[in-house]
């Protein structure tokens, strides 16, 4: 079943992991990254905000946006490379600021402006912006063979998708220049109705926010329209290359209730944008009942202190009962799916991944 | 009021649906606003004991924009502008100002609950809240408005509403977070947002932590677990599923003592993991617990300093 994964990231170029955040989509696009490595290709893992340990493990620790060669000796031996990168979603804002903006001054102006601070802070997706413009350059410089993107965690992985398609609202609205000019928007308008209609509205707008926000306003859009305009272009690239056969998406779940009925909504939006998910991780199953359930256990726990035997009764019940409400969550998910997808079981790890050891551990799993 | 944020899967909904269920059996005026959060439960429109809000941006948006114009007539026509959306939806910060503005009009008894035609301010003021990250946005929002509309009527409600939001005995944020190292560090970086703009965290709730099952063994915990420790070592049947839940029990403690320490000075509440998937199982000792833990959460403070 996992032949499927594995195929994937043999022959793809692009391979986005998505899902909520928790589920261990950070490690899982790390594993099959390496084994994608380790099976000989050129690598490169894009990660949005790794556990400490992980960005340890993939030497992410002293970098800031820039690549880090990942180094194990199966690795290394299979001919391949594994290239770590951090998305830094500010630096990627900056520095597409100062590639897109018309002049070195309007580039001053946007960066300078508070505008420009709240907009790229967290604001309006510049999450989902930055990625697609992270993925963009990755893509353009052509230096790897198999790109393994893991989104961001709050991130819903519609916004990704639908980042280029708010880029054009805002551009066609022209709401923008109507802040930035209202007297030539008012002028623009068609009859004489609608230049009515417009100047009240124009005089409403400033009235609630104030002059001071239209003056601010206008500054930063004038400079910012450029920027926006290339950023759109670029997101229309990449959503172009999402949408190619060499692209697949990996949706990453855990096993209850509320997570599978999360990825079933992902999956159709998913569908729906004309995107069909290549596989489904299971992440974080509790591992099977070990090989001495077999014995009573008043057996097995002869000669115990006192209490023992309540205590291991009761933790077996609510292990039991988590076992069966996780089979029953994947349940759920392989009768909503048929056998269109292929779903992968994953047992927890049951531990942080703490180097390339562990990443091996799972990769592996995932390939089995 | 008590807002309630968290890491999306954190059970937060679950916890404020028990919360103002609860609240309301006790015969307090009670108010739940749901945000819409992707993830919780659709919950059935059945008679309720309390009353329901649901925060969409259209309505939300038509309140503030009435209240700002003072003419109905004139606020519906702003509302069927292209531009006008446009705007409110690409301008930092009014959308979550917008959103934040409802959730006092709530409080305030300025609006009625769905299915309703009157309105009465509520005693008591649930909010299902947004994700960590979509909370400091609207949380800070007064500020980062009063930035870019620094005068004009707008500029007076973001002001009110930025007094409103850090009066700790009116507006109360509690945090539901997990057991898990990605979710303790989101609500550290939620502490940190939230300290910047005067907001304090009233309560932390740690949820689904799995509880000490050894507590009650004779010879204590370490006794039951060195035994158990030995048989696996003599290769004899033990018990591999107590070692497993201690091995996850351990790392949680490690992660909820992180938590116990960030939130001195605030109630900290762990509530124990429902194994079978059904946290409306949760007891009602338990949710009582909560609540008393949100509302005394400032007194405490007090005393603490």
């Amino acid at each position: 079943m996992s032949a499927i994964l594995e195929a994937v990231l043999k022959s793809s170029r692009l391979v986005v992991f998505v899902g909520e955040g928790g589920v261990g989509k950070t490690s899982t696009a790390a594993a099959s990254a390496l084994a994608a490595a380790t099976g000989g290709r050129c690598v490169a893992a894009l990660t949005i905000d790794p556990a400490p340990r992980l960005g340890d493990a993939l030497g992410l620790d002293s970098l800031d946006g820039t690549a880090g060669r990942v180094h194990d000796t199966e690795l290394d031996a299979g001919g391949g490379e594994l290239w770590a990168l951090k998305l830094d979603t500010q630096g990627t804002f900056d520095a597409a600021v100062e590639s897109l903006a018309p002049s070195p001054e309007a580039a001053r102006i946007v960066l300078g402006s508070p505008i420009y601070r709240a907009v790229s802070g967290s604001l309006g997706g510049s999450d989902s912006y930055m990625a697609l413009q992270r993925i963009h350059e990755l893509t353009d410089a052509d230096l790897y063979d198999l790109i393994v993107v893991d989104t961001p965690p709050a991130l819903h992985a519609d916004e990704l998708l639908s980042a280029p398609l708010r880029l054009d609202a805002l551009m066609e609205t022209r709401a923008t220049s109507v802040l930035a000019d209202p007297a030539v928007a008012v002028a623009r308008a068609g009859s004489a109705l609608a230049r009515t209609t417009a100047g009240v509205l124009v005089g409403i707008l400033q009235r609630i926010a104030g002059k001071g926000m239209r003056v601010e306003l206008a500054r930063f859009i004038t400079s910012f329209e450029e920027v926006i305009d290339g950023l759109r272009k670029r997101a229309r690239t990449v959503d172009t290359l999402l949408r190619q056969r060499d692209c697949a998406f990996v949706q990453v779940v855990r096993p209850t209730a509320t997570s599978v009925s999360g990825a079933l909504e992902l999956r159709d939006s998913l569908s729906a944008r004309g995107i069909e998910t290549a596989a489904i991780v299971v992440n974080r199953m509790t591992p099977a009942p070990g090989a001495d359930r077999a014995v009573s256990r008043s057996e097995r726990l002869q000669g115990a202190p006192g209490g023992v035997e309540d205590a291991v009764e009761s933790i077996e019940q609510d292990l039991d009962a988590l076992r069966s409400s996780e089979r029953a969550a994947v349940a759920l998910l392989r009768q909503a799916i048929g056998d269109d997808i292929a779903i992968l079981e994953i047992e927890s790890l049951e531990h942080d991944v703490a180097g390339v050891d562990d990443l091996s551990v799972i990769a592996r799993k995932l390939m089995e | 009021m008590i807002y309630l944020t968290g890491k999306g899967g954190a059970g937060k909904s679950m916890l404020a649906t028990l919360l103002a269920q609860r609240c309301a059996e006790q015969g307090v005026r009670t108010a739940l606003i749901e945000t819409g959060s992707p993830g919780g439960p659709r919950r059935d429109s059945a008679e309720k004991a309390y009353s329901l809000f649901r925060l969409d941006e259209r309505t939300a948006l038509g309140q503030m924009v009435t209240r700002l114009l003072r003419v109905r007539f004139l606020a519906a026509r702003l509302m069927d502008s292209r531009t006008f959306s446009a705007v409110a939806a690409a301008a930092p910060g009014v959308r979550e100002l917008v959103y934040l503005s409802y959730i006092f009009d709530v409080a305030r008894g300025h609006l009625a609950p769905a299915g309703n035609r009157r309105a009465t301010p509520p005693d008591i003021v649930f909010v299902d809240g947004f994700a960590t990250g979509h909370s400091v946005e609207l949380l800070s929002s007064p500020y980062t408005s009063a930035e870019l509309i620094p005068i004009g009527p707008a500029a007076r409600i973001a002001r009110d509403i930025g007094r409103a939001a850090r009066d700790a005995d009116g507006f109360r944020v509690v945090s539901v977070t997990l057991p898990e190292e990605l979710a303790a560090t989101e609500t550290a970086e939620l502490q940190g947002a939230l300290n910047e703009i005067g907001v304090r965290i009233a309560a932390t709730v740690v949820n689904r932590v799995y509880p000490d099952r050894f507590d009650r063994c004779e010879d204590g915990r370490e006794a039951a677990l060195e035994w158990l420790h030995a048989r696996h070592a003599a290769g004899e049947p033990g018990s591999s599923d107590a070692r497993l839940y201690e091995r996850r029990r351990v790392r949680q403690r490690e992660i909820v003592e992180g938590l116990r320490t960030l939130a001195t000075g605030s109630e900290f509440l762990e509530v124990a993991h429902q194994f079978d998937g059904n946290g409306s199982q949760t007891p009602r000792e338990t949710i009582d617990a909560l609540l008393k833990g949100c509302l005394d959460g400032i007194t405490n403070t007090e005393n603490a300093e």
